[in-house]
């Protein structure tokens, strides 16, 4: 195969005002030097023709364009814990290093579990899975022994683990007890010993946990070996124990069992921290790289709570992986700041070696004072749990789902080439548990103007339009709303949602919801909103949490995992939390379908006065039967309105899709049993539903209810009913002029009329 | 692995002599198709993903190139440049037939 050029990079953070400094990382393989360019976008590549906006970016001459030397900057993945310890371990009257272990991929060769052994310069001692089989790593300054025990752990089960170890005569001891209670297969329970094995280790200069320390050509320290599993309360004793004492150490509850440890990690504490901490009252506190999984169920999880929070010490447990990422910890290759006359919208740092392409995308701000009156809300949090969406190229079901070849490009495939760069929250690890954290700080390859239209780059389309028009309009993202709150949203009239914003924490949903109770108006423009209760890690930007314990099927949730561990939230979707999307959006998502979109049909409401606004000069009865997204406006994931979730009594469903794909079938989230078979003809289950309704405060909120409405605005050179409809809302939205709640809802009695005549729901 | 994970049955009925399944594809092959329709396609998509075909994206959603996964892991990709389409119906059209043919032992195609 010959060699291609790589370039890759991303930046440390999504958003910033003129003034402000944004930092960009980059790494490539191939030419002498690469070249970058900061570009203003404003219509993405989504093809040829009539129907699609031409490709739209803008050359911006800033001082950072330009040719910049090649360099390849690795990452390195895996996750553990590293504690400063430059004394090393006291050797001197032998050690003692224990832990509970629950391995989930033993056959990944050798992995470290804790100690200070390092390969780099073969220094240190580290307890190590050997091919699934315990085993010391003794270095010794020139070469490191390897001494390996019978003792295989078993796999997804719980063992405590022991070793002793002898420095003068080199004996080593290796201790293996099983610890389910409620398994009645044969318990393991085994001690090794091993006279004179490995004589003279070195103390080593750094402990970690998870994993083992390494050192790169370019001096860059790192973690190799990682585990893959859970770790609990690992010990370490600077004497050797005898095998009562050791019998005692997988207690993981309440004082140490025995005294006088050197160090005794609590990972129960500080769950929500990247902190971990010694209570051998030695100070000897470490911090978490790579984020490994917290707030998972411990060797003592009992099953009584799936919160973290109520049973704190039942999750003593981490859970580490080879193959975690939260940040790819490259240099800075340039830095922007940004310039007082830029105008708020969408940038990129645009990155080209050979025919190699990469985008690194980023918002700018208005300057505080200077903001229009509409507000492109783009969905980064969904954007961040996407991030490498790896199931889209390996997994065998994506054509499946999709009802579609997959097209993949050069970028998606560098998740092949690199896959260093990581998973998405949708994806499995190397030992098939859940990826729950997703970062931006690292290469993200479906973060781009370019390629499949979805995410970005299908916002990118709300851009177009907006530009086409000529409106007014500012952009900001999810984690400007997280961050600020509604203050971020205040000075806007209109809000105007990305086409796909699943992922919500609870401060944007309180901020958004603010918004329109105080007079605020939403144009929901997309699908599949609201849905996640996400979590943002609570000091780093850009990497968001998630986890889907009403999802089970899907996503193989450990059912320990009810709860966020950025947050300590309820984990799963915002129905689950008793806060369905519905009561804002008026809609919540249903079910989704990639091969085919379709259209709305207006429903009878459309006529009502309230909404004679919204069709102003439209007078099709299907809007949408066209679109750059699979032939619709309706269509990929879609939204329904329900009175029972939280559809506001007097919402209008002004219009609704019909004729969906056998794709289109009710997720399980949707679903309260399996049977009878789902009728994709019954306009009660698989339909979009576009709703509108005022609020108490003259605000308003439009929703289609549908990923697709985006992919229609462009056709017939933006003259069609959807961008008619769109622009309609839009100046209404504009307008100052307060909304009026309907008479009989301020009396406090709703309407008779019921969702079966199509009026308010 | 879950259910979910695993390939869609074919179910029974479904063979090379339904030259009707194959007329109803090339005259429609996105959209809602008939159960025997979705039964098979779901079989010929649900396939492992070594060895498995995909469109490598050679022009600006105007170009797909046939492609595949390799037969074993780690995965790498093959494009095949003697297959390239202009319209993503042409390029299903021929997986189909290939698929068929690789299931049944004829394509159909090739009698039309």
């Amino acid at each position: 195969m010959s060699f291609k050029a790589a370039v890759m990079g991303y930046a440390d953070r999504q958003s910033l005002r003129p003034g402000e400094r944004i930092e960009f990382k980059v790494s490539a393989l191939g030419p002498e030097t690469y070249r970058a360019d900061i570009v203003r976008l404003i219509a993405p590549e989504v093809g040829l023709g009539d129907d699609c906006p031409d490709f739209c970016e803008i050359e911006l001459g800033t001082e950072v364009c330009g040719d910049y030397p090649t360099e390849w900057q690795p990452i390195h993945p895996g996750s553990a814990i590293r504690v400063p310890m430059p004394e090393g371990l006291p050797l001197g009257g032998g050690i003692t290093l224990s832990a509970n272990i629950f391995p989930t991929l033993a056959s990944a060769g050798r992995q470290g579990i804790l100690g200070t052994h390092s390969p780099t310069d073969d220094s240190g001692l580290s307890l190590i899975l050997e091919d699934g089989a315990l085993a010391l790593a003794v270095g010794g300054g020139r070469s490191t022994a390897i001494v390996t025990s019978s003792i295989a752990p078993v796999e997804h089960r719980w063992t405590a683990v022991a070793v002793t170890y002898e420095p003068d005569g080199g004996t080593v001891e290796f201790h293996a007890r099983g610890m389910e209670t409620h398994r009645l297969e044969s318990a393991l329970s085994s001690r090794e010993r091993m006279e004179g094995a490995a004589p003279g280790a070195s103390g080593g200069s750094h402990f970690h946990i998870g994993a083992v320390r390494a050192v790169d050509d370019r001096g860059v320290e790192h973690t190799v070996l990682s585990f893959n599993g859970r770790i609990e309360r690992p010990r370490v004793y600077a004497r050797l124990l005898d095998g009562e004492d050791i019998s005692l150490l997988s207690q993981v509850a309440g004082p140490a069992p025995v005294g006088g440890a050197h160090a005794d990690w609590d990972f129960s504490i500080g769950i929500d921290t990247d902190s971990v901490t010694d209570v051998s009252g030695n100070g000897r506190h470490g911090e978490t790289v790579n984020l490994p999984t917290r707030a998972v169920g411990g060797s003592n999880w009992a099953g009584e709570t799936d919160n973290w929070q109520l049973r704190t010490e039942q999750y003593g447990a981490i859970h580490f992986h080879d193959d975690d990422v939260d940040d790819a910890r490259w240099r800075t290759s340039f830095t922007l700041v940004v310039p007082e006359d830029w105008k708020s919208g969408c940038y990129a740092a645009r990155l080209r070696a050979e025919d190699a392409e990469f985008y690194v995308p980023f918002v700018v701000r208005p300057t505080p004072g200077r903001e229009a009156d509409a507000v492109l809300l783009l969905a980064t949090a969904t954007y961040g749990a996407y991030a490498n969406l790896r199931l889209r190229v390996v997994f065998p079901w994506n054509e499946l789902i999709h009802g579609r070849l997959t097209v993949l490009d050069d970028t998606d495939l560098l998740m092949l080439r690199f896959p260093e760069i990581g998973s998405s929250t949708y994806d499995s690890h190397t030992d098939g548990s859940t990826v729950v954290y997703a970062s931006m700080r690292r290469p993200v390859t479906n973060f781009r103007p370019k390629g499949r239209i979805y995410k970005f780059c299908q916002d990118m389309l709300l851009v177009s339009w907006l530009e086409e028009d000529g409106y007014e309009y500012d952009v900001i993202t999810d984690e400007d709303v997280h961050r600020e709150g509604l203050s971020a949203l205040e000075p806007y009239r209109v809000v105007i949602t990305s086409s796909h914003p699943e992922y919500f924490s609870t401060r944007m949903f309180d901020a958004t919801e603010d918004h329109v109770r105080q007079g605020g108006r939403m144009m929901y423009l997309g699908g599949n909103g609201w849905y996640w209760v996400t979590g943002y890690h609570p000091t780093r930007s850009g990497i968001v949490e998630v986890r889907r314990p009403d999802a089970p099927r899907l996503w193989a949730a450990d059912v320990s995992q009810g709860h966020l561990s950025f947050t300590g939230e309820r984990a799963g979707t915002w129905s689950w939390a008793g806060r369905p999307p519905e009561t804002l959006l008026g809609v919540c998502f249903i079910t989704q379908g990639f091969d085919e979109c379709s259209y709305y049909r207006r429903t009878p409401a459309s006529q009502d006065e309230r909404a004679a606004f919204i069709f102003e000069g439209v007078d099709d009865e299907l809007i949408g039967d066209f679109g750059l997204l699979m032939g619709g406006a309706a269509g990929y994931e879609i939204d329904r309105a329900d009175a029972l979730m939280g559809t506001p009594r007097h919402a209008l469903v002004v219009a609704s899709s019909e004729g969906h794909s056998n794709l289109y079938d009710l997720m399980v989230t949707s679903l309260v049993d399996t049977l009878p078979p789902s009728n994709p003809d019954d306009p009660d289950r698989i339909r979009a539903d576009m709703v509108f309704y005022e609020t108490a405060g003259g605000g308003a909120v439009f929703s289609v209810g549908s990923i697709a409405w985006s992919g229609s605005l462009s056709a017939a050179g933006y003259d069609n009913n959807v961008a008619a409809v769109s622009r309609n809302v839009l100046n209404r939205f504009l307008d100052p002029e307060p909304f009026q709640m309907p008479a009989e809802m301020i009396s406090g009695f709703g309407s008779e009329e019921t969702a079966d005549g199509w009026g308010p729901v | 692995m879950s259910d979910f994970l695993k390939r869609p049955r074919l179910p029974a009925g479904i063979d090379g002599s339904r030259r009707d399944l194959w007329e109803e594809f090339r005259r429609q092959p996105f959209g809602k198709h008939s159960p025997d329709l979705h039964a098979l396609l779901e079989y010929m998509r649900g396939g492992p993903i070594t060895g498995k075909y995909f469109l490598k994206l050679t022009g600006p959603h105007s170009e797909w190139t046939l492609a595949r996964f390799s037969d074993t892991y780690p995965l790498t990709t093959e494009t095949l440049p003697e297959h390239v389409f202009t319209t993503i119906e042409d390029a299903e059209y021929f997986v189909f037939r290939r698929r068929w043919e690789e299931m049944f032992g004829a394509d159909p195609g090739a009698e039309s």
